[in-house]
């Protein structure tokens, strides 16, 4: 496969959040295998800008910043994505900040593993309990809420009977929290109140627990084509061939249900790779947030970013429900493009300093617009833009300055006028059309 | 060219002879999640209509409430306190002129009486037992065909959306969302608008002034017209900018101008009991 900036561009910013224009350079005379091994595998290290001071436990919305932070800084980008997959994906809400932190670090953790381990770790995870009403599930008042979400959004999406429910239901009964002064202070089992008679799910039968639950639940036949089939369409746009779903599944079944081989096999496919000149996936507010700064070089540093990606729909660990958001075309409403208008002017011009400012003084009248055009774009480490947007931007720079013709005017107006030219050209790449493609 | 706004309503009041209090589906729309409505914005959203055009505002309140408790079906009221033992077990007073639901005790209560007072004066109207074949229990789904209007699984326009599609006009105030759009909003083709705050909807390029700023107000609309395509995601991408371009336009008469405007939520209980005094 050809190997290039644009093939490494498009790899970072579907895999993570983009690439400065050192990755982009160094990571194509690397390779393709070398590219994605480092992506897989590379060190664990936050690098980058420092951030603004930092308190998610106590600060309201710093959660929200603690992690943009480190989709902007982390070497491990493509773990920080699958991260933000598997928050997706066990989408938990409303839950007090400690536990949200937790399952975080949890799903980080757990992110390229295996799968059965994961899904462990989600069961035991306490906020997910407390939201899903798994904890206090007894034997005498079984909660259906955790083994309904299991099977229709986490493991199965369909292919099993209200019976199955049910059972797994009584299955999955005995957690107890216990609270303390301070929330809730542990999730642990009690046999005492754990339903240990027969239950009959799948059409097996046998004195099924927790952890039985979700090893049928992995061994389900439908298993396979839904977790894969998730996990294509958060890195690739077209609909899987028949070939490459049933590579997908193979790859999962055989690796022992194993994230990171199925991640890597969609990494190295072409169609992950296609139209490299006119992207057509969107991205998700914080991938397009934390990207601009990281493909920018510019890190968290005011706090504008939390209320700014409220209003463009995407609070992380605030999902809408239990389903997670709505991924696609569909984040792209009025609201969204036009907070993303409010959100290129705090990058640009509020505060002392804008995390993307522009000095007075810096912008350049004496250049044509084609360089105008090539200067904003190296401001922002060279985010693609279509040619219609390159034919707008240059259009702008053209005429930025027709109405400054008096002599009065060629001095410090004209100055001003090519700080605002600069300005604005980064303003427009990061809030236009575009900037919402990845 | 472009369409009478509202023709559309007047289609279907002509064409199926329905009467205005049949027509639930106005004009306007109006969506609103998790936020209380700001005056301005109501104010905004009826300058956009003809005088006579019927606004209708859906609140949807996300895991509101027990529909069996909320209004109970009397016939089976023993049944159901067997069922639910942890509720009431007095069957609630029948609703008047209807007797085989009753209203739950608790939406009685408040001004004019409550929800029962609004009932009784002819001003709330139930639609109980919404329903579909061979339910599945799972909240998604349901929620997922009340939204659309459709038993099917696949991703749709809501309902609301598949009638503006078909009676709408250009004006993205046709159908109004507050705090994110909401899914019954979400059409094929026709415009519709997200807005968080009608006083702030007005697009703004921080850092630029004066001449310079109306250069990119005017290369930003460009860009929401040049750009964008057949394919989805860039298609929605234009699209969406066009739109916030839009109603910035409409909504630039209630643009606020910084520490002139008293807040439109400062003290609401004062301007809901005003009309009384």
């Amino acid at each position: 496969m050809p190997w290039s900036e644009t093939h490494v561009r498009r790899l970072f910013w579907r895999a993570g959040f983009g690439a400065t224009p050192t990755e982009a350079a160094r990571w194509a005379q690397a390779g393709q295998d070398a590219t994605i091994k480092h992506l897989l595998n590379g060190p664990r290290a936050m690098n980058g800008p420092a951030p603004m001071r930092l308190d998610p436990l106590n600060e309201w919305s710093h959660r929200t910043l603690w992690w943009l932070d480190r989709m902007v800084r982390t070497q491990r980008p493509l773990e920080e994505k699958l991260t933000l997959f598997w928050h997706d994906h066990f989408a938990t809400a409303g839950q007090d900040t400690p536990l949200m932190l937790a399952q975080n670090k949890m799903l980080r953790a757990r992110a390229l593993g295996s799968f059965r381990k994961l899904l462990g770790g989600v069961m035991r995870d306490p906020a997910m309990q407390l939201f899903l009403s798994l904890a206090d599930s007894t034997k005498d008042a079984p909660n259906e809420n955790f083994a309904r979400e299991l099977m229709e959004l986490f493991t199965l999406g369909g292919g099993y009977t209200e019976r199955d429910i049910r059972e797994a239901a009584r299955a999955l009964t005995g957690f107890d929290s216990d609270w303390g002064k301070s929330g809730l202070q542990r999730i642990r089992f009690d046999p005492k109140q754990h339903d240990a008679g027969v239950k009959r799910i799948f059409g097996k039968r046998g004195r099924f627990g927790p952890d039985a639950v979700l090893d049928l639940v992995v061994a389900h036949p439908r298993h396979a084509t839904f977790l894969t089939r998730k996990l294509w369409d958060f890195f690739v746009t077209e609909a899987p061939d028949r070939a490459t779903q049933r590579a997908l599944v193979r790859t999962y079944k055989q690796s022992g249900h194993r994230i990171a081989p199925v991640v890597e096999r969609i990494l190295r496919h072409p169609a992950l790779y296609a139209d490299l000149d006119a992207p057509a996936m969107v991205k998700c507010p914080l991938v397009y947030v934390a990207g601009t700064l990281r493909t920018a070089g510019a890190g968290v540093t005011v706090d504008d970013h939390a209320w700014l990606l409220e209003l463009m729909g995407q609070m992380p660990f605030d999902p809408p429900s239990v389903a997670g958001w709505d991924w696609g075309p569909a984040w792209l409403t009025s609201q969204t493009l036009h907070a993303g208008v409010r959100w290129a002017n705090a990058m640009v011009s509020w505060t002392d300093q804008p995390p993307l400012e522009v000095p007075d003084g810096a912008g350049d009248p004496t250049l044509t617009p084609e360089q105008q055009v090539e200067r904003a774009l190296d401001g922002l480490g060279r985010p693609w833009i279509s040619d219609a947007t390159r034919r707008v931007l240059t259009d702008l720079a053209a005429r930025y300055f027709a109405d400054l013709v008096k002599p009065w005017q060629q001095g410090k107006p004209k100055q001003e006028r090519a700080d605002m030219l600069q300005r604005a050209l980064r303003h427009l790449l990061i809030s236009g059309p575009d900037a919402h493609l990845h | 060219m472009p369409r009478d706004p509202f023709k559309g309503c007047d289609d279907l009041r002509r064409t199926l002879a329905l009467t205005r209090r049949q027509v639930v589906v106005g004009g306007l729309s109006i969506y609103a999640a998790g936020t209380l409505l700001p005056t301005r914005l109501l104010e905004a959203a009826a300058a956009q209509a003809p005088t006579d055009a019927p606004v209708l505002v859906s609140v949807f309140l996300p895991g509101g409430c027990d529909l069996l408790s909320t209004l109970t079906p009397l016939d089976q009221a023993g049944r159901l306190a067997d069922l639910r033992r942890s509720l009431s077990t007095d069957a609630p007073p029948a609703l008047a002129g209807e007797s085989r639901l009753g209203l739950h005790p608790s939406l009685s209560e408040g001004l004019g009486g409550g929800v029962r007072g609004l009932f009784d004066a002819g001003k709330v109207g139930f639609l109980p037992g919404i329903d579909y074949a061979n339910p599945d229990l799972s909240h998604f789904h349901s929620r997922h065909f009340w939204e659309t209007g459709l038993i099917t699984e696949r991703s749709a326009p809501g309902w609301l959306g598949r009638w503006l599609d078909r009676h709408g006009s250009d004006n993205p105030l046709q159908g109004l969302s507050l705090g994110g759009l909401s899914p019954l909003l979400r059409t094929g083709a026709a415009p519709v608008a997200a807005v968080d705050d009608p006083g702030d909807a007005q697009l703004s390029f921080g850092g630029t002034w004066g001449v310079g700023e109306d250069l990119v107000r005017a290369a930003w609309n460009r860009l929401a017209d040049e750009t964008g395509g057949t394919r989805p995601g860039p298609a929605a991408a234009a699209r969406a900018a066009r739109v916030a371009r839009d109603i910035g336009a409409r909504l630039a008469p209630y643009a606020r101008e910084d520490n002139k405007d008293a807040d439109p939520l400062n003290n609401p209980v004062a301007q809901l009991r005003a009309p009384a005094a």
